[in-house]
């Protein structure tokens, strides 16, 4: 479904990522993992087309082409990214900002109820006075009306408290087969909980290694420099 | 045009200012004014407000400009004990060239005032300007008194956000501005 050949990612003259090949399908979870500045939220950042992020290759979602796409296509397009730490925004409800996506009332009610969320979270201002978790969940809770093809969840972790992590390992179960998944994180056991299909470590500003769960095991006793 | 309003007990009301205008405004004593102003194609305004004993003022403006230039001047006079003001003037400016001076005076012999003045502005491009420029006369200490300024660009991450969610640069920028424009405001009474 996602398929990317070839991904170069340049910032400013400075190369990020080179030679990068990977393709998602659906029912996928494809777990990023790696050290500290290794590209793997530059990777991210590309795919949905931030700026300043120049990004050269083929990168192909049901087909189409997404690189020649503007910011707001790549999105109609399926591509669906949970942001590290997504902003407040004042001057819009939650609702409001999910409704070009949806207009299931009844569906939007019922998973703020299933994510533990406000009563009044549609009426409120967009994350205003929210805590992390709180933007957190609302990321799952837009994902959720948005239906796309590719989630990308960058440091899905960040921010999170045990109750909030576990509601994301739901959420990712519950729906995994609806989805191909782009799993960021540098937390062997959040990727571990997730239960990915695929593992892989970049180094080298490419997929280095790719391996199943079981290489989880390995990063955790040996650390990425050993592999 | 010259406005005079006196207001004896409670005035609420939206102001639409025209090109060249003229604004006073005598809070009686215990009176309460609360004002919105407006302008459809800019505005060269000076706004005079007199405040007795126990009277408040909250004066709001939000002006979208768009190929016009608004020019606001405030004088916020304390005259009377314990009398309070809140002013909020915020523009947003594609092509134009907006001005904004505040005027708060509070004399040595009258105590426990409060004054507010907030002036907020965007620019969505580069042909545009805002000149900001507050001014506190205030001779007695006994006095609560707040100003603050900002002049910047829209928030790219913002931008960046709602475009990912979907929205067109155009939306995007619609939506933020609709937010800066129409935030909650602070009141002395809701």
């Amino acid at each position: 479904m996602l398929e990317i050949k070839n991904l170069e990612v340049q910032i400013q003259d400075k190369k990020i990522i080179d030679g990068l090949n990977l393709t998602i399908n659906k029912g996928e979870i494809h777990a990023i993992i790696g050290p500290n500045g290794c590209g793997k939220s530059t990777l991210a950042n590309a795919l949905v087309g931030k700026n300043d992020y120049e990004a050269k290759g083929v990168v192909t979602l049901s087909g189409k082409d997404i690189l020649e796409m503007e910011v707001s296509e790549r999105a109609k397009a399926g591509l669906f990214m949970s942001f590290q730490s997504p902003p407040s925004i004042p001057g819009i409800t939650n609702y409001k900002l999910v409704q070009h996506y949806s207009t299931e009332v009844q569906k939007y009610k019922k998973d703020i109820e299933s994510l533990n969320l406000q009563n009044d979270w549609a009426s409120r201002e967009f994350n205003e006075g929210a805590s992390g978790g709180e933007r957190k969940k609302n990321e799952l809770l837009q994902l959720l009306q948005a239906n796309p093809k590719i989630v990308i969840l960058d440091e899905v972790d960040t921010g999170l408290d045990v109750d909030a992590l576990q509601m994301v390992t739901k959420i990712v179960n519950e729906y995994k087969s609806n989805y191909g998944w782009l799993v960021i994180s540098h937390n062997t056991k959040i990727l571990r909980d997730l239960n990915p299909t695929f593992v892989h470590i970049i180094k080298n500003r490419k997929i280095d290694e790719t391996g199943d769960i079981t290489l989880l095991d390995r990063i955790d006793k040996q650390g990425f420099t050993n592999g | 045009m010259d406005n005079h309003y006196v207001v004896d007990k409670a005035l609420d009301c939206k102001i639409n200012l025209s090109e060249e205008d003229a604004v006073s405004i005598d809070v009686k004593r215990g009176a309460k004014a609360c004002i919105f102003f407006k302008t459809s194609k800019g505005t060269k305004t000076t706004i005079n407000v007199e405040l007795q004993e126990d009277a408040i003022c909250e004066m709001f403006g939000f002006f979208k400009n768009k190929q016009f230039d608004t020019d606001i001047k405030t004088i916020v006079v304390h005259k009377g004990k314990k009398s309070k003001c809140n002013q909020d003037f915020r523009f947003v400016n594609k092509k134009s060239n907006t001005s904004f001076e505040g005027k708060i005076i509070i004399p040595k012999h009258i105590s426990g005032c409060e004054s507010h003045m907030l002036n907020k502005n965007i620019l969505l491009d580069n042909q545009s300007d805002a000149f900001s420029k507050p001014e506190l006369e205030i001779h007695n200490d006994d006095t609560i008194c707040t100003h603050g300024c900002t002049i910047g660009a829209l928030d790219e991450e913002h931008l960046f956000y709602l475009q990912h969610r979907g929205l067109s640069y155009d939306e995007a920028v619609e939506v933020l501005v609709q937010g800066f424009t129409h935030g909650r405001v602070k009141r002395f009474y809701d």
